[in-house]
């Protein structure tokens, strides 16, 4: 719990947790995702890459691109729900 | 007036009072007409809206001052303490959605503050309508657009590889990810279309994050299979999603099941997933085109290599083990998958450009004066021009003809030295060096030992061969499989 504390406290990464618990079948990349959270792509990339190491999102690789997805791990989804539940 | 259009009336009455709009109106109100106004917003039944409640139990009793077919007008009336009330009919042309009763005011309201109060709920009404359809379209529209932007990642995706191993089990994983399952498979029919194969399966529970491997092929015999694989029909039930992969004809099926958070399957999924299971056939076709001229092409190699071997065997070819240890030694320093190909094609006909070499040279026993090897050098670019037709070997070329170059430099045909040589040319280098040590041949006396023979490329690693091929040569020849290779042949 305390890892998702520490990502919900950075604001970009708050957005991308939010939009992805709130679109859990969203595969994007990181243009795509910085479209939905309304940032730009390079913080977008960098906070994805983040959440990729902390293991709530998980990377889809290819030879010409990255896409990111939610994380099927039904413990961090809890803990990001909780987290998200807390907060409003 | 019918029923739910009552309702969406009601609903819509009771957000714009919520809104923005109305607070302002109110607060204009009291600044106009006095603090002590009290207001109250009815339905056009005249039943008090919800959030106006604390204030509609007072003011209700006003009503019965209201004229009957009032309620599209403005409407001015005294009240029993000697003071005015005023009814604010919410309306849109003849769209009657409530109205606003004010009481307690201390003055009847002048002309020009009636028309002011007409203008302000008109103005508010439609400000509410742009932001409720705005509000609409936002939320039909979003989601929609999140999911056709992942559905074109996933081709993206799918389109980035060719290879149908790699292929299958990418869309496996993808759909886990989209449907949010916790098992996956993809099955395909057999020829006889009376079988279904699996090609992956992913179970998240089971073997996270793992295919299982060694699957037996199904027999369509239960009536969803029946139903999916046979009729192309989609299958929804709860906790299982089943779609056809049609391609033309069906070509197999496409499972999800079980939902990670325990939620049944929807109509959305299934949409998600024909879409998805649209990309993947594509994709699948593609894979398999591929895999097909890759094997016309490997044909067209082997047709080559048995010509070139009918006139004068294993001058221009080499044995199988040779492909292999070639092959095995790639495998072992990673190299890219293309670059993998390209070395197989290439020691397939690694001696091509002996070809137009005169016999008498290429017989020779001993060494070669300056006058022949100046004609082999000739000759063997002169030879590779036989496969320049063939455009899918114009990456193999360069294979073959730098192969008998040497790392320092003293090589040919171009004497190019260290990395300047092709990496395929330096791992066949090697191999053809191993090859020849260990196998017999007719003008040699004996053939090497495995390790005499890897002793040998060790000592001239550096000189003529690259270390790090070398090293990968040492490293893969302790392999199982590289002995395998050498006591099968």
């Amino acid at each position: 719990m305390k890892k998702i504390e520490r990502l919900f406290k950075n604001e970009l990464a708050r957005k991308i947790l939010l939009f992805f618990n709130e679109n859990p079948q969203c595969i994007d990349t990181a243009k795509g995702i910085s479209v939905w959270v309304g940032c730009g792509a390079d913080n977008a990339q960098k906070i994805l890459n983040k959440l990729v190491k902390e293991g709530v999102l998980v990377n889809h690789k290819s030879m010409s691109m990255d896409a990111y997805s939610y994380t099927t791990q039904r413990d961090i989804i809890k803990k990001v729900e909780r987290r998200i539940k807390n907060a409003t | 007036m019918s029923e739910s259009n009552a309702k969406e009336k009601k609903d819509f009455l009771l957000n714009f009072c919520k809104g923005v709009s109305m607070t302002q109106f109110k607060q204009t109100f009291s600044d106009i007409m006095g603090k002590n106004v009290q207001c109250a917003f009815f339905d056009a039944g005249c039943e008090p809206i919800q959030n106006s409640k604390k204030h509609s139990q007072h003011v209700t009793r006003f009503l019965k001052h209201l004229k009957p077919g009032s309620l599209k007008q403005l409407h001015v009336f005294g009240c029993s303490c000697d003071k005015h009330c005023l009814a604010v009919p919410i309306i849109q042309g003849n769209n009657v959605y409530g109205f606003v009763i004010a009481v307690h005011l201390k003055r009847d309201p002048e002309k020009k503050e009636l028309d002011f109060m007409k203008i302000f709920i008109d103005v508010a009404l439609k400000d509410f309508q742009k932001e409720q359809e705005l509000t609409r379209l936002y939320d039909t529209i979003r989601p929609r657009a999140i999911a056709l932007s992942t559905i074109h990642t996933i081709h993206r995706l799918l389109s980035s590889t060719l290879d149908m191993d790699e292929l299958i089990e990418r869309i496996t994983r993808l759909t886990l990810q989209v449907m949010r399952a916790r098992h996956c498979s993809i099955m395909l029919l057999d020829e006889t279309k009376n079988y279904l194969i699996p090609k992956a399966i992913i179970d998240l529970k089971n073997n996270p994050g793992k295919t299982e491997k060694g699957y037996k092929k199904k027999k369509i015999d239960s009536q969803t299979m029946i139903s999916v694989a046979r009729n192309g029909k989609i299958s929804l039930t709860r906790n299982a999603l089943c779609v056809p992969l049609v391609e033309e004809d069906i070509i197999g099926v496409i499972c999800a099941k079980h939902k990670t958070s325990g939620a049944p399957f929807s109509r959305f999924d299934s949409e998600i997933l024909i879409t998805l299971a649209e990309q993947a056939v594509i994709a699948i076709k593609n894979a398999q085109l591929y895999e097909e001229q890759k094997k016309m092409s490997y044909g067209s190699i082997k047709s080559l290599a048995a010509l070139l071997d009918a006139k004068s065997p294993h001058t221009y070819t080499h044995s199988d083990k040779f492909v292999k240890i070639v092959l095995a030694v790639a495998e072992e320093m990673r190299l890219p998958r293309e670059e993998i190909r390209n070395l197989r094609y290439a020691a397939l006909l690694p001696d091509t450009g002996k070809f137009s070499i005169p016999d008498e040279i290429l017989r020779k026993r001993g060494g070669l004066s300056k006058k022949e090897f100046r004609v082999i050098k000739k000759q063997h670019l002169e030879s590779l021009k036989i496969l320049e037709p063939l455009d899918f070997l114009k990456p193999v070329i360069p294979i073959i003809m730098h192969h008998h170059e040497r790392y320092d430099g003293t090589g040919y045909p171009k004497g190019l030295k260290g990395r300047q040589i092709p990496i395929g040319a330096r791992v066949m280098a090697v191999a053809d060096a191993f090859e020849a040590m260990v196998s017999a041949r007719p003008y040699k006396d004996a053939k090497a030992s495995m390790q005499q023979a890897l002793k040998e490329i060790e000592n001239n690693k550096g000189r003529q061969f690259d270390p790090e091929v070398v090293e990968a040569f040492v490293s893969a020849s302790k392999n199982p499989g590289f002995r395998g290779i050498l006591e099968k042949s």
